[in-house]
């Protein structure tokens, strides 16, 4: 069974085909690599921000651990000998102005060697140490010693019950301070406040003006309350500066509204992270930009541009495709083209040679025609020439008697008159005369056999002069030979010896026709007869007719549609070629006439020849040609 | 002598009724066998000359006929003929006849033929 497959699949060509294979795996490929970057992405998203959340937990961290440290060098100071020492003299009663001053002196001297000893990167991490007795009363302070120079309000800062150091930021002089303040006891009684401020820029510089680890953008220190303490923005940008004052201190403040050590909030462009400090009153705040983070191209970006891209591939692989097929289209119908271009070449080439070959067969036909048409005319000459053998004879033995019965008269002398001799030579004269006419007819039969000249003749003289070849051939076959002519000269536009031949010819068949009965014949009365007839009609069709009549055998009904035919004969095959008729037909036909048979088996034939008149005698009288005819 | 022409031809009979006239023989002329065959059975005749192509009857014909005729005195006859052709002659001495005489043939021919029926060389068939 044959399987139909779609027209356009066919077409499908293989380069095609693989180009096609080929895209899909690349689309294929693309998705693959697009989802496993989106994945990368994200991932990178997110360690990214991981990655600043550690920083940011590390700074924390280094941040608290510093102020533990602060705390307790604090504490260690509460419990120096030295404030000790001073606790211990006041409370052996000492004056102020007299016995404690020593102490004040080696406290002032250990917390000055403290500011100068506890550094960090070459800066002081102490600005001020203070301390004060438990009404507020200032009993030392580093800076300087002229109390009412700075005008510093003095007081305690923590509460009775505050046991542990503490740090808080205060506004000193319209400057914020991170201080720490903590209880002195003696005795385990609290005698005291050691108060120190830090110096935020050497802090800072720790901490915030650390080389970033990470691309951050910039820190900022602020109190728990949302006052700024300290900032450090790197490049800053409109972003840092929108954020800086434009987000209110409570979104600021995350602790409350988020949970836990870090959250990161995303602002515009920015991503900021707070990170509070546990043991200290304050905030560490990071941002980044998130561009420089983490990229301006955004995974959902990178999907759409890729998406755009593969539809654009498709897209235009649909084009090339959609092309592709209408050439190939194209290409199928120019093949199917050719293809038929070459099945009509062929077959024209086929037809060629079959015109050739037939051209041939029908040139070898024709040939075999004109020689059988030739054997056909030599036959009849050679019939007629017998005819003409026959004929000659008759005068002949005329002239011979004629002229011998002359001779020997003479020879005998007396016996022959003079008016024997006339009459002899009269009769010699008179078939010799008729002899000439035979031969000059002979001659003229010979030469104008074969021509169709046509010139305007009349047919009773025609048919006189070609039924006279066979008068005495008929007659000596005992052949009844009856002629009727129409009574006025018919002119009709043919070649006479053409026509000559054509009555030979039927009048030959008719000869055959009734000696065939006579032999067969059981009557001894049967008389053959043959008679030849010429009439013509008048009328807008002027028609002349000639009828050739016998009572011969008669043609049967089966082959009377044939004997037109060429080369259909019945006679033997040495007597006739069965081109006769035929040759007849197209004579006929040759001269706008018509022949027609009508014929009953066992009573005879009557052939009938129609012609066109040419001109009938009353107009042809006045006509120029009667002339050159008398003539 | 008595003799007997018989032949469609007009020419024939007058050339060979003047030769016999000459001869000093008596010739009478008929056209056709059927007038010939009533000669022969009306007058006597020493010899007929036929001619073997005729309308109605030929020569053989009526070489048959005349055999057939109880009535009449066989008759040596001599077939004429245009043609001079062997089958016609065989066919003509198997049926009888005396003599076959090609035309054209004069006074020689005829005067050896007269000569032997004279001399009752012929005799009917």
């Amino acid at each position: 069974m044959h399987l139909r497959v779609p027209p356009w699949l066919t077409i499908m060509s293989k380069p095609l085909m693989s180009i096609l294979a080929v895209c899909l795996i690349l689309l294929v490929y693309m998705g693959f690599l697009l989802t496993t970057n989106y994945k990368n992405q994200v991932a990178l998203h997110q360690s990214c921000l991981k990655t600043f959340k550690l920083d940011m937990g590390k700074r924390g961290a280094s941040i608290e651990y510093f102020f533990s440290e602060r705390k307790y060098d604090l504490v260690h100071l509460a419990s120096s000998h030295e404030i000790s020492g001073y606790f211990m003299n006041k409370s052996f009663g000492m004056s102020e102005n007299y016995g404690l001053k020593l102490s004040f002196f080696l406290i002032k001297k250990l917390l000055k060697n403290i500011i100068l000893s506890k550094l960090i990167h070459g800066r002081e991490i102490y600005k001020r140490f203070m301390m004060v007795d438990n009404n507020g009363h200032c009993l030392v302070d580093t800076f300087g010693g002229h109390i009412d120079y700075h005008n510093f309000f003095y007081k305690k800062f923590l509460s009775d019950n505050q046991k542990t150091p503490e740090i808080f930021v205060k506004k000193i002089n319209g400057k914020l301070e991170i201080m720490m303040a903590v209880p002195c006891f003696y005795k385990n009684k609290l005698s005291g406040e050691l108060v120190a401020i830090l110096n935020l820029s050497s802090f800072a510089i720790n901490f915030i003006n650390f080389p970033h680890s990470f691309s951050t953008e910039g820190f900022e220190l602020i109190t728990r309350d949302g006052k700024y303490l300290y900032g450090n923005y790197g490049k800053i940008s409109d972003f840092a500066y929108k954020f800086r004052f434009n987000i209110p201190v409570e979104k600021r403040l995350t602790k409350k509204t988020l949970p836990g050590l870090l959250s990161v909030h995303e602002y515009s462009k920015i991503l900021v992270a707070v990170q509070p400090i546990d043991n200290a009153p304050l905030d560490l705040i990071g941002w980044i930009d998130k561009n420089l983070v983490l990229g301006s191209f955004e995974p959902w970006k990178l999907f759409a541009v890729t998406g755009i891209i593969a539809i654009i591939i498709l897209v235009s692989l649909g084009i090339i495709i959609r092309i592709n097929i209408e050439n190939m289209i194209l290409q199928t119908r120019f093949n199917e083209a050719e293809k038929q271009h070459k099945l009509i070449t062929e077959k024209n080439r086929q037809l060629k040679s079959e015109i050739i070959k037939r051209y041939k067969a029908e040139k070898d036909l024709e040939e075999q025609r004109t020689l059988r048409i030739r054997s056909d005319r030599l036959r009849s000459l050679g019939e007629m020439a017998a005819g003409m053998a026959h004929e000659l004879n008759q005068p002949l033995m005329g002239v011979r008697g004629m002229s011998e019965l002359i001779l020997l008269g003479i020879n005998k002398k007396d016996s022959i008159s003079l008016e024997k001799i006339q009459r002899h030579a009269k009769i010699i004269m008179e078939q010799s005369d008729r002899m000439v006419h035979i031969i000059k007819h002979v001659r003229l039969f010979a030469r104008e056999a074969g021509s169709i000249e046509k010139s305007i003749e009349d047919l009773n003289e025609v048919v006189n002069s070609g039924m006279s070849l066979l008068q005495a051939q008929f007659k000596s076959h005992g052949i009844a030979l009856e002629i009727s002519f129409s009574p006025t000269p018919v002119f009709v536009f043919i070649n006479p010896f053409s026509l000559e031949e054509v009555i030979l010819n039927l009048l030959g068949n008719a000869r055959d026709a009734v000696e065939e009965k006579k032999k067969i014949s059981v009557k001894l009365d049967y008389t053959p007869v043959v008679s030849i007839s010429t009439w013509y009609s008048n009328g807008d069709k002027a028609m002349a007719y000639l009828e050739i009549k016998d009572n011969g055998t008669g043609i049967s009904k089966d082959i009377s549609p044939k004997i037109f035919d060429p080369f259909f004969t019945t006679k033997a095959s040495d007597k006739g070629t069965g081109l006769g008729l035929s040759i007849t037909k197209s004579i006929i036909e040759e001269f706008n006439g018509e022949i027609t048979l009508n014929s009953k088996e066992g009573k005879g034939s009557i052939f009938t020849i129609n012609f066109p008149i040419y001109i009938m005698e009353k107009t042809y009288k006045g006509n120029k040609c009667i002339e050159d005819i008398n003539n | 002598m008595r003799i007997l022409i018989i032949d469609d031809e007009e020419i024939i009979c007058n050339t060979l009724n003047d030769i016999f006239d000459f001869m000093g023989h008596t010739a009478t002329c008929v056209d056709n066998g059927f007038y010939g065959l009533k000669e022969i059975e009306n007058s006597d005749y020493d010899a007929a000359f036929v001619d073997i192509k005729m309308p109605g009857m030929d020569g053989i014909d009526f070489l048959q006929r005349m055999k057939e005729m109880s009535t009449a005195k066989p008759v040596p006859v001599f077939i004429m003929t245009g043609h001079g052709d062997e089958n016609t002659r065989d066919e003509a001495i198997i049926a009888g006849a005396s003599g076959f005489l090609c035309k054209p043939f004069g006074y020689t021919e005829l005067q050896e033929i007269t000569d032997k029926i004279m001399e009752s060389e012929y005799s009917g068939p």
